[in-house]
């Protein structure tokens, strides 16, 4: 008997199985029950599921309708509906999905709670999951779902003037409610970003006084843009009062919405821009699930081989801005440094430095250069000595180690209870990584091992990080071992055999000399959108429903015109089947985990990212609360926020 | 103000002098940089040794607008954001300039939707726009250069 019908045997009158085609574990349950649900599952089921990984909302109001066409220029008007009544409602309009993880058991289960369109609410679990807060907070300002109980249900992403909930199907896009007014401004400047002014402080009696202080969100430490407020008690930090996030919410999800599935990608480069890799191998992947493709093993190599990458410029960038931050300003510009190597490593392979758009559903836009092995070892020797000067300038420099040791601690029940993942978790103490824990693409096969911590502070965090790049490296080597070992790219040639450049072979399809261009095996640019006619049958699946054709046979033949012409044309694209998908990999901060729905059609349905460092602020007090007010700094700079991830 | 009448007001002086101040002015930019998103990773290259934005005098970023000469707006402004930044280039002391970093601070990118501002011009004034989504830090360059042309040939006020 599976766990599923052990739960169904808890509470059969409330949760039934909702069969799952790609094996993922789902249960539908009914709203009035679900704290006693959650509380059961986490308590006492066996295993326990102690990680709230995910709480997403969606609006199934218009599942399976007509596409709605234009609606990303904003022609199209909005559907004018009447308000809901008991007659007329959606009984089952909205869905709260909730995503768990037992570990050390590595399983996962995932709740849907249907929520009827008049009067949208449900009770809250944050008393279960302090993680739980900012999602539910989250879902309250994108979709207008109340959670009863909440202890500080406000907007979150948007701001207090905004009117409505714009991740509901009904909203249009661009519908923008600008704070222009200046009583309004003055109104938020007065709620939201108060001037210091001084609290009495009830434990020391009249005399002494706390202080407000905002950081943020224009300040130099907080990167990106984030504004916390803070209550001092001299240099002591009493209590968090605020985060305020939001600052850059670029509705990534509404976004996606109205975008075809292939166009989805440069969007999720922009989610963590200083690991853009990894977000296209984790939307590629939720898609490919969805669709149940399966990719390449040359693919797969090059997929690993660039998220590794990613995670090393990634902690590059993170340990040089927070080491800028307490003081090393050497350090940073030597970390920077190989960091532009990386870059332009990068930049050989997908043409672009930072917003990469590289992968595709079913592959990788395109191969390795011939000349890229050498590159790459080239750069790993500048890493290295980096990563030396790096130790020798700070690992052991006791100004580094006073600001870092014992700063920021947090312990692993608490890391588990916001929902901590990647290092962060990690220095706590938990070696729960994704690559190990579900081995997704070739990392089953490749040998690599996890460091871990022990104290959870900020010492630890960036020990944490030092080692991943050292492991990174490791299976970077691996992969393109394996890599050298399969076919490598030929030239471009001709119908008679001359070599020529790829931007002459594509005008001259263009041109329509066309004659002998297919009858040998030709090679385009593999920096450019090409790849090349065979090797590419080693980096896509052979499936034309959802991978496009060489550009060579699009320019060249009249079927592969036809067929790049229907999968790009809206509406005859990749048209993954009904059905959803979480996938989750191995962000740089930790689980990046995409939940895309599909109803069918060109467009995704529901494109939901977890976001690592949306947990990690959401915990934030907890780690600073107690401490020193420079020490907030330090914090700040190892739990390494990405505005764009967490904002979305 | 004060240099004009130490000097006696001569036309002839102001306008050679004009051109000394505005010299020293293209070659100390103190900038004030409001990095919001990912414009700020090729931000930082540029600030990193392979670019070195310290070549044109314009390393030093002074983190509170009242020390601050050039506005750098890098990246994505959002409807929540928007009055911020207005407030911050608003504490901003005379002569101050504008460079819109990013197709997202030009004209709002790709990002068309319901929290993006539409190019930061509909907010503050901008003397120089650099494209690119990120621009790489080649193009910021010359997009600096640009300014000091622009700071070197206008009329100075002191």
């Amino acid at each position: 008997m599976s766990f599923l019908e052990n739960i169904v045997a808890q509470f059969p009158d409330h949760v039934k199985i909702v069969p799952h085609p790609r094996g993922e574990h789902v249960l539908e349950v009914q709203r009035q029950n679900l704290p006693e649900i959650c509380a059961y599952l986490k308590n006492e089921h066996s295993p326990r599921f102690t990680f709230l990984m995910d709480l997403a909302g969606v609006d199934y109001s218009t599942f399976g309708a007509p596409t709605q066409a234009a609606a990303y220029t904003g022609a199209a008007e909005p559907i004018v509906k009447p308000a809901p009544t008991a007659a007329n409602m959606q009984p089952e309009r909205y869905a709260v999905v909730y995503n768990f993880f037992a570990w050390p058991e590595k399983l996962r289960l995932r709740l849907q709670v249907p929520v009827p369109e008049l009067a949208p609410e449900l009770p809250t679990v944050s008393h279960l999951w302090g993680g739980a807060n900012w999602f539910e907070r989250e879902v309250w300002d994108m979709f207008g779902i109340r959670f009863k109980g909440h202890p500080d249900l406000r907007r979150i992403l948007m701001y207090d003037e905004f009117k409505g909930h714009p991740l509901r199907k009904d909203y249009p896009i661009t519908r923008r409610h600008p704070i222009v007014d200046n009583q309004k401004m003055a109104a938020q400047n007065q709620n939201g970003l108060r001037p210091a002014f001084r609290l009495k402080g009830a434990q020391y009696g009249d005399n002494t006084q706390n202080m407000l202080l905002n950081m943020g969100p224009s300040h130099p430490a907080m990167h990106g843009v984030i504004h916390v407020l803070v209550e001092l008690d001299g240099e002591k930090v009493q209590k968090i009062k605020d985060v305020g996030i939001g600052y850059l919410h670029r509705a990534f999800e509404k976004d996606a919405e109205n975008v075809t599935w292939t166009q989805v990608f440069p969007y999720t480069d922009r989610l963590n821009y200083v690991s853009p890799l990894i977000n296209n191998v984790g939307y590629a992947m939720a898609v490919e699930k969805v669709m149940g493709l399966a990719t390449t093993e040359r693919c797969q190599y090059i997929r690993v081989l660039m998220s590794e990458i990613s995670r090393i410029t990634d902690h590059l960038t993170c340990i040089a801005a927070s080491t800028m931050e307490v003081g090393a300003m050497t350090a940073f510009l030597y970390f920077v440094k190989v960091r532009d190597m990386f870059y332009e490593l990068v930049e050989e392979i997908t043409g672009a430095r930072l917003t990469v758009s590289y992968v595709r559903v079913g592959g990788v836009k395109a191969d390795l250069t011939p000349e890229f092995p050498a590159h790459l070892q080239k750069v790993l020797g500048e890493l290295r000595i980096a990563m030396k000067e790096m130790h020798t300038l700070v690992t052991r420099n006791r100004i580094f180690v006073d600001r870092m040791k014992g700063v920021g601690a947090v312990d692993k029940s608490t890391a588990i209870d916001y929902g901590f993942t990647g290092p962060f978790l990690r220095s706590t103490g938990v070696d729960y990584d994704v690559r190990k824990a579900e081995p997704y693409l070739v990392y089953g096969q490749l040998d690599f091992d996890i460091p871990y911590g022990q104290y959870g502070d900020n010492y630890d965090r960036y020990l944490v990080r030092m080692e991943e790049i050292e492991q990174s490296t490791h299976l970077i080597e691996q992969c393109l071992k394996k890599l050298q070992q399969m076919p490598g790219a030929p030239l471009n040639v001709d119908h008679e055999g001359k070599e020529i450049s790829a931007s002459k072979m594509a005008d001259l399809g263009k041109f329509g000399y066309t004659k002998g261009l297919l009858q040998v095996q030709a090679l385009t640019d593999p920096t450019l959108s090409g790849g090349n006619a065979w090797l590419r049958d080693n980096i896509f699946p052979n499936n034309k429903s959802a991978v496009l054709p060489a550009k060579e046979k699009t320019y060249g033949s009249i079927e592969g015109l036809m067929n790049h012409f229907m999968l790009i044309m809206e509406g005859y694209g990749i048209l993954p089947p009904p059905g959803d998908a979480y996938q989750a990999v191995e962000g740089a901060n930790g689980e990046l985990g995409f939940y895309v729905i599909s109803d069918g059609k060109g467009q995704p349905y529901r494109v939901h990212v977890r976001p690592p460092c949306f947990t990690l602020m959401s915990g934030f007090h907890k780690m600073v609360e107690g401490g020193m007010i420079a020490d907030i700094i330090a914090t700040f700079g190892t739990v390494n926020m990405i505005a764009g991830e967490l904002d979305r | 103000m004060g240099m004009k009448s130490v000097l006696g007001g001569d036309n002839f002086i102001t306008s050679r002098l004009d051109e000394a101040v505005g010299w020293a002015r293209k070659y100390s930019i103190f900038q004030y940089p409001f990095v919001t998103a990912c414009c700020g990773m090729e931000y930082m290259s540029l600030a990193g040794p392979q670019y070195d934005l310290d070549r044109f005098g314009a390393a030093l970023p002074r983190f509170t607008p009242r020390q601050a000469d050039v506005l750098f707006v890098v990246g994505t402004i959002s409807q929540k954001i928007a009055p911020i930044m207005r407030r911050v280039y608003d504490q901003m002391c005379e002569p101050k300039w504008v460079v819109a970093f990013g197709v997202c601070t030009c004209t709002g990118g790709f990002y068309n939707n319901y929290s993006t501002v539409q190019g930061i011009d509909t907010i503050v004034p901008v003397d120089v726009y650099i494209p690119g989504c990120p621009p790489r830090p080649e193009t910021v360059l010359q997009g600096l250069m640009l300014l000091q042309e622009k700071i070197q040939k206008q009329k100075q006020e002191y």
